[in-house]
């Protein structure tokens, strides 16, 4: 099926199924317009009593021609100070998009993957050098002030 | 050949023309006559191609006034006019020729007219009055502009000794040229012993061969290398050996399916060739009434028909411990199975259905999990119908029409969506990771990087039963107080179910949500209370990773090809599994340790020790087994000089 018709028609069910049930940990999530369906959008809410509280950020998902045999590709458009997460570029480190991608996730549960990561970083594999090494020193509370710091900052104001 | 003496004598000799009887080549005594004597300096610039055999000649001057006129003049400024000439000596005689090392062209030409006059050797020296030793062969004094091919173009060999001796003899060559005893020094004295009309020359006797035997600095130099390098062979070859029985004995261990390919992390670049897939079977979907009816209820919507399965999953499952326990039900069983085997064209409904809710013994919960269970058919269908839906293009399947192909963990899909992605992406199942290649089935070959995995992995699986062992010994008290809904199963939990089940085809929204709560909490609290640490540790042990998918697995394989199998339910766990990019198994292990041995790993943190400390703890993520091997490999790619080295001395870390 995936073969034959592209992602289209598994997208169009996964969008279906979002509305139908909508996730705790995003607050918007669909294809920028109605003519682009391979570039979606998402709009992430930081975890309830994590250092995220009340942060907003918008994401940009690119899927690949060959989804859902391939990752999509997610990218933070709003800063984040996240161990895993490049400040500048948005780009996420998860083995999820990489070795352990099976077809069988969707747009929405790689975006709960990443709603996890945010708060169980891995400061051992970084992208964001500063706040992983406060981690990696064990500076729980310097981290979560620096995080607060940048979410209260960035947050997505809607533009 | 290389000279090791030379001495030049005076001899006397004959002249043919004048046929008397006198004496002929005769050595003169060397009171009344030149006589020198070199050994050691003398320096062989080209061996020529004699063999090893002593020279003998008289010295002679080559006449270059055929060839060269400039050269002629400037070699008899620097011989004489006097020296021995070609024609000075009776031609019957050997000859070895001596001059003077002037500029590449009269050196040329010199060796041109000695090869054209049959001299046995040349003998050069340097014009500096120099008593040493003359420079190697090598050396750029000796070089003609021809990059050292006159070496090879003369078929004598050429000597040069010290410009002090050289002159010397030429100096000697000068007074006897004459025609006459008499002429030469000491000539009164000789005309009286020899024959007034016979010649005295200068005789010169090269030893080739006895050259000094100390080997020089290049050669101690040259034998040192030899014997590092023989150690080098012979370490090298020993590790090659090693790594190479350890390779084969990985292979064999793989083949008789010790040791899972999946469990090295390479399993996920792996994919399913063409014919192994075709074996796999295809199959309408045909699913049970009652099942369907979930599927295609009114409601529709696939998260609450999932919940109702769900319950009937747990339903069920209660009636297979039960059935388990009750031998009277053997019989049914069988019957099921048989059903099953025939891959039911006919699905077989519930005929177990009396539920007389059981409190089962750990023993029987263990025996549910066993892949030899009398359950496992049940199970296996149950799964099958459990999936109304291709996970991966989440279209449902139409009972009766569409197709579907059954992988041996009993996940099902469209043929379509499926074989692509087995054909080229992997070949593990979508939805469990589950292997789809038999086992024991190795179609790469053993790297010494997959070899170095499978005996970290055992390494830190040792780490980790003794840990266990720790805990339960400091913690069992503890342990025992926990609750849990089925009291007794709680060893079977441990061994086998990690969590209770999600039995979810999809990931659960409850499961994914849970874990970064608690996960946070840990994160931002400072040090463990002994509370939090309990319920960190059994979290911890709940999970374990490369145990729990292998259980699974071996639950998988044990009877794939008929279905009958307790299929691997896609479980919450797997997932996390999957998503093992997110840590967990280190952090929390290490902080499980109590109070004490968080401090001590946040000091040594401080210090920037970590890596020594967590040595064991590092090769933990299991879940990132792929960018581990991968990584590994990585390393082993670039660089020429590491690349060697590693070829030279593989799994020299």
């Amino acid at each position: 099926m995936a073969g034959r018709h592209g992602p289209t028609k598994r997208l169009i069910q996964e969008l279906q199924d979002y509305q139908h049930e909508p996730n705790e940990a995003l607050v918007e999530l669909g294809p920028v317009s109605d003519d682009e369906l391979m570039r979606w959008t998402a709009v992430m809410r930081g975890g309830k009593d994590t250092s995220y509280e009340g942060g907003l950020w918008k994401l940009d998902i690119n899927i690949p021609d060959n989804y859902p045999h391939a990752p999509p590709e997610i990218k933070f458009r709003t800063p984040i100070c996240h161990p895993n997460v490049n400040f500048k570029t948005g780009e996420i480190c998860l083995d999820l998009f990489k070795s352990s991608w099976t077809p069988m996730y969707t747009i929405a549960t790689t975006l709960n993957s990443v709603y996890m990561l945010l708060t169980t970083p891995e400061p051992d594999s970084p992208l964001n050098v500063d706040i992983a090494q406060l981690y990696r020193q064990g500076d729980l509370v310097g981290a979560d002030a620096l995080i607060r710091y940048y979410t209260e900052t960035y947050r997505w104001d809607g533009r | 050949m290389s000279a090791g003496s030379l001495s030049v004598t005076t001899r006397v000799i004959r002249d043919p023309q004048l046929n008397d009887n006198g004496v002929n080549n005769q050595r003169v005594n060397s009171t009344l006559s030149y006589e020198n004597s070199l050994s050691g300096d003398i320096r062989t610039l080209s061996p020529g191609d004699q063999s090893s055999e002593d020279i003998g000649g008289f010295l002679y001057v080559p006449d270059l006034t055929g060839s060269n006129a400039a050269c002629q003049n400037a070699s008899v400024a620097a011989t004489g006019v006097n020296a021995t000439t070609f024609g000075g000596i009776p031609s019957s005689y050997d000859f070895v020729a001596i001059a003077p090392w002037f500029s590449p062209q009269c050196v040329l030409a010199y060796m041109a007219q000695a090869q054209a006059d049959g001299a046995l050797a040349f003998i050069f020296y340097l014009p500096d009055n120099d008593m040493f030793i003359p420079p190697t062969a090598n050396d750029g004094v000796w070089g003609l502009g021809d990059g050292g091919q006159w070496k090879s173009l003369d078929h004598y060999p050429v000597y040069a000794i010290p410009g002090e001796q050289g002159m010397d003899a030429v100096a000697a060559l000068s007074t006897y040229s004459g025609k006459n005893v008499s002429a030469v020094p000491n000539g009164a004295m000789l005309s009286k012993i020899y024959d007034q009309n016979a010649l005295v020359r200068l005789y010169v006797d090269i030893g080739v061969g006895d050259a000094p035997t100390l080997p020089s600095l290049w050669n101690f130099l040259l034998i040192v290398l030899g014997i590092l390098l023989f150690f080098v062979g012979i370490v090298s070859l020993a590790m090659h050996w090693f790594q190479r029985r350890r390779r084969a004995n990985l292979q064999r261990r793989i083949a008789d399916g010790e040791v899972d390919l999946a469990e090295l992390g390479i399993v996920k670049r792996l994919t399913v060739p063409r014919e192994m897939l075709d074996k796999l079977p295809l199959q309408v979907y045909n699913s049970n009434e009652r099942l369907a009816s979930f599927a295609l209820g009114p409601e529709n919507g696939s998260r609450t028909f999932i919940t109702d399965l769900d319950a009937a999953q747990d339903d069920l499952e209660k009636k297979s411990l039960e059935i388990s326990t009750l031998p009277r039900r053997n019989s049914d069983i069988t019957d099921l199975r048989a059903s099953t085997v025939s891959l039911s064209t006919l699905p077989p409904t519930y005929t177990t259905t009396s539920a007389n809710p059981t409190t089962t013994s750990l023993g029987d919960a263990a025996n549910v999990s066993s892949p030899h269970s009398p359950s496992s058919p049940i199970t296996a269908n149950l799964s099958r119908f459990a999936q109304p839906t291709c996970a991966i293009c989440l279209d449902d399947f139409i009972p009766h029409q569409t197709t579907i192909r059954i992988l041996p963990c009993d996940h099902i899909f469209h043929p379509d969506c499926v074989d692509d992605f087995l054909l080229q992406t992997s070949s593990l199942c979508p939805m469990c990771k589950t292997s789809i290649l038999p086992k024991g089935y190795c179609p790469t070959k053993i790297t010494n990087a997959m070899v170095r995995r499978e005996r970290r992995l055992q390494i830190v699986r040792q780490a980790r039963a003794d840990r266990r062992r720790r805990q339960e010994a400091a913690y069992g008290s503890a342990d025992r107080a926990l609750p849990h809904p089925v009291a007794g199963a709680r060893a079977w939990r441990r061994e086998r179910r990690p969590e209770p089940r999600v039995s979810l085809p999809v990931p659960s929204s409850i499961r994914l949500f849970r874990a970064p709560r608690l996960a946070a909490g840990r994160r931002i609290s400072s040090a463990p209370t002994p509370s939090t640490l309990e319920a960190r540790r059994v979290r911890t042990e709940a999970m374990p990773t490369t145990e729990n998918g292998a259980g699974e697995r071996d639950l998988g394989g044990g009877g794939g090809g008929g279905g009958v199998s307790l299929a691997p339910i896609p479980d919450a766990s797997v997932l996390d599994l999957a998503a093992g990019g997110l840590p967990r198994s280190e952090s929390s292990f290490v902080q499980a340790q109590g109070r004490r041995e968080w401090a001590r790993q946040r000091a040594l943190a401080l210090m920037g020790h970590r890596g020594s400390v967590g040595g064991a703890g590092d090769a933990e993520t299991v879940g990132g087994t792929v960018t581990e091997v991968e990584r590994e490999e990585r390393r082993d790619r670039p660089g020429g000089l590491r690349r060697a080295f590693a070829a030279v001395f593989p799994g020299f870390r």
